[in-house]
């Protein structure tokens, strides 16, 4: 079978003209699906210097050929534009059921250029597309939007991608929520929609999509069941979530806790793990479109946190627990959903308002400032006073909605110190000093620190029967290691291995729980025989690992159109100074090792080694000279 | 018999296999085991009979998500 043309629908917000497109299969496979479409799309048009709230930036929403095929793990929808929150090319996915139907719909992307004149929504049933009027919509929080659509629409039968007021006031780490309660969470989104004046993307449901080998793809879809059956990682994340591991990772000293001056949380770690919320909160287990591991989270608190709203994840409950030392899972779930309701990506808001706890316990900010809000870590009543002035750009909640980096150049003195991100993305809550190739993939990955954008170390400390090494040896990576923390040229070649692996999960929109290099329920071999099963495309782990170094090339590549280096390639200063308490007392990231990884790290990506950028040959050998 | 089991001295019943150790002490994911320094094949988990005064690492893997 021929690989397939794309189906584009092209959006002037300022016009409100509809255009639908095709794009050649020949260029689709370049980019198949997701990030690599999304970034392909944006840069036809995209005019350098642009600013990420401008009318001008571009942004997209794409699934992939493979979307919507019956099998687990196979939800995700990606948005592309540029990022308001870092400034670079920016990125975020999401699972849930919308991606699914946006493609059964026969579409693979959605183009949006221009601001509407006022606000609106984009409706999508097959070929009828119509832009519909949001102004009775604009203001209210996800839930009540949600349910005004489908009153609106007759009847439940669509899924709604919104953005809550945080997008609409362009709260820079604003987000696009689905389903009430699953996010694109990074990058600021939310805030891109908002600029453009559009406030939500409807998608009516449809019916699923034919494989096309039947047998051979039902099998490998049946196989989930045997396969979460052996794998204890994965089966572990549907029962505890995502949020399973917590207190293991405070036990080696390595929960980021205090806006990461310690990785120790001795006082509320056992309290917000996800074994904690299995056993007192948890109400249902959710899930994702065909997906059997059901990891999503749905908790209630009765007159507290309503179930639509979902449940906290792992980087929920450390960003509002350990790292603003909240001992609570009522109040981590409280903030979650005002998060869920306002539309704010939970990692960044969490971390800013850790920051901002640090700044008031150092005389930076008062509580003049803060209209009267004790900010003190663990202040629990602290936190969704100020989620909700973030969301409303009110107050101290107008420096904190520009996120830590820029909030800290607004405050002066010695803020900075205690932004803890990476071009101004607040970090994930895994610690570099555990993991020194993540922190490599932290520091060099182009929309900022992102923990889903690489393999992590501990993986290699599995024994090489294991399904992990066996895995990883099939993208090239054969060394194991009897700990986690060092860092040579074969963890550098690890960390940009993987990564190339999960940016190809990115592309064609796989969850990466279930699709990936190691643990996962699904390994390399399988990927290639879903494309092959799927929808006939006879591929190989070359080919895939390829389109996986083209997209980090192009967003690259974008980068340094705007002028970024590998001077914007920084670690925050904090990773290199001591932790304080518990088991890990004193523990640093080399920063002498980390600089020498980074230096090997762009010799392997064929990037210059001055600034940091890929290099022509590099953009030629990935057929991106179009770009040049 | 007592080993060391992650620097603890722990008692465990004689012929405890390694895998019956995993489960005992439940570490239900993915794990690394050391025995005297040296690391065991996975394949090996199910079989090994822990002897006394073993000094055993288990490590769990800590992943992303």
């Amino acid at each position: 079978m021929d690989f397939p043309d794309a189906k584009i629908l092209e959006i002037d917000l300022t016009s409100g003209s509809i255009l639908k497109k095709t794009l050649s299969s020949e260029i689709y496979r370049l980019y198949p699906g997701g990030s690599a479409l999304g970034l392909y799309l944006m840069m036809q048009d995209y005019i350098p210097g642009t600013d990420a709230l401008d009318p001008g930036n571009i942004l997209v929403f794409s699934v992939s050929p493979l979307t919507g095929l019956p099998i687990s793990g196979i939800s995700r929808i990606n948005v592309t534009a540029r990022s308001p929150l870092t400034g670079t090319a920016g990125d975020s996915q999401s699972g849930g059921f919308i991606g699914s139907y946006l493609k059964m719909n026969g579409w693979d992307a959605v183009v949006f250029k221009g601001k509407s004149p006022i606000p609106v929504y984009l409706l999508i049933d097959g070929d009828h597309i119509e832009l519909k009027s949001a102004t009775h919509l604009w203001g209210n929080v996800t839930g009540e939007v949600e349910t005004m659509i489908h009153q609106e629409l007759g009847n439940s039968n669509f899924e709604v991608a919104q953005i809550g007021p945080a997008g609409e006031n362009l709260v820079r780490f604003a987000c696009i929520i689905n389903k009430c309660s699953r996010a694109n969470g990074r990058n600021g989104m939310g805030a891109v929609m908002g600029s453009k004046n559009l406030k939500a993307v409807v998608v009516a449901k449809r019916k699923g999509m034919e494989p096309y080998d039947s047998e051979k793809f039902t099998e490998l879809s049946k196989s989930v069941k045997s396969r979460l059956e052996e794998n204890t990682t994965v089966a572990g994340l549907g029962q505890f979530g995502t949020d399973g591991d917590l207190e293991g990772i405070n036990d080696v000293g390595f929960l980021p806790t205090r806006n990461w001056t310690s990785g120790h949380y001795p006082e509320g770690a056992s309290n917000i793990t996800g074994t904690k919320m299995y056993e007192t909160i948890l109400k249902n287990r959710d899930t994702c479109f065909s997906c059997a591991v059901r990891c999503k989270r749905v908790v209630e608190v009765p007159n507290m946190v309503d179930p639509l709203y979902g449940g906290p994840e792992y980087e929920t409950a450390a960003a509002f627990g350990s790292y603003c030392e909240i001992p609570s899972l009522e109040y981590i779930s409280l903030a979650n959903q005002l998060c869920n309701m306002y539309g704010l990506d939970t990692i960044s808001c969490g971390a800013t308002i850790a920051f901002a706890m640090e700044c008031y316990e150092n005389g930076i900010i008062d509580e003049e400032t803060t209209e009267g809000i004790k900010l003190q870590f663990g202040n629990v009543e602290a936190i969704p006073a100020i989620i909700k002035k973030i969301a409303e750009r009110e107050g101290i909640g107008n420096i904190l909605a520009e996120g830590s980096y820029r909030a800290a150049q607004k405050l002066g003195k010695d803020a900075i110190r205690m932004s803890i991100s990476v071009k101004g993305q607040e970090l994930p809550a895994h610690m570099p000093q555990f993991k020194p190739a993540v922190g490599l993939i932290y520091a060099v990955n182009p929309f900022g620190a992102d923990h889903q954008s690489s393999e992590h170390d501990p993986f290699l400390m599995m024994p090489p029967d294991s399904r992990e090494r066996i895995r990883l040896a099939k993208i090239g990576i054969s060394k194991g290691y009897m700990d986690t923390t060092t860092m040579d040229d074969d963890k550098v070649r690890f960390a940009f291995e993987s990564q190339k692996f999960f940016s190809i999960l990115d592309t064609l929109c796989l969850c990466q729980f279930v699709w990936g290099p190691a643990w996962e329920l699904y390994g390399p071999d399988d990927i290639v025989n879903l494309c092959k099963y799927g929808i006939g495309w006879e591929t190989s782990i070359y080919e895939l690992m390829q389109i996986g170094e083209r997209r980090i090339n192009m967003m690259r590549y974008f980068n340094a159109i705007e002028g970024y280096t590998k001077s914007d390639d920084v670690l925050p200063e904090r990773i290199f100074h001591p932790l304080r308490g518990g088991p890990t007392d004193g523990v640093i990231l080399d920063r002498e090792s980390h600089e020498q990884s980074k230096e090997f790290y762009y010799e392997l990506a064929g990037w210059d080694k001055d600034n940091g950028n890929p290099t022509e040959s590099t953009m030629r050998k990935l057929s991106l000279h179009w770009l040049l | 018999m007592k080993i060391i089991l992650n620097n603890n001295i722990v008692v465990i019943p004689n012929g405890f296999t390694v895998r019956q150790l995993i489960e005992h002490i439940g570490y239900l994911k993915s794990v690394a085991v050391l025995i005297n320094g040296k690391q065991l094949l996975s394949a090996q988990y199910k079989e090994y009979q822990l002897k006394e005064n073993d000094n055993v690492r288990i490590i769990r893997i800590l992943g992303g998500g």
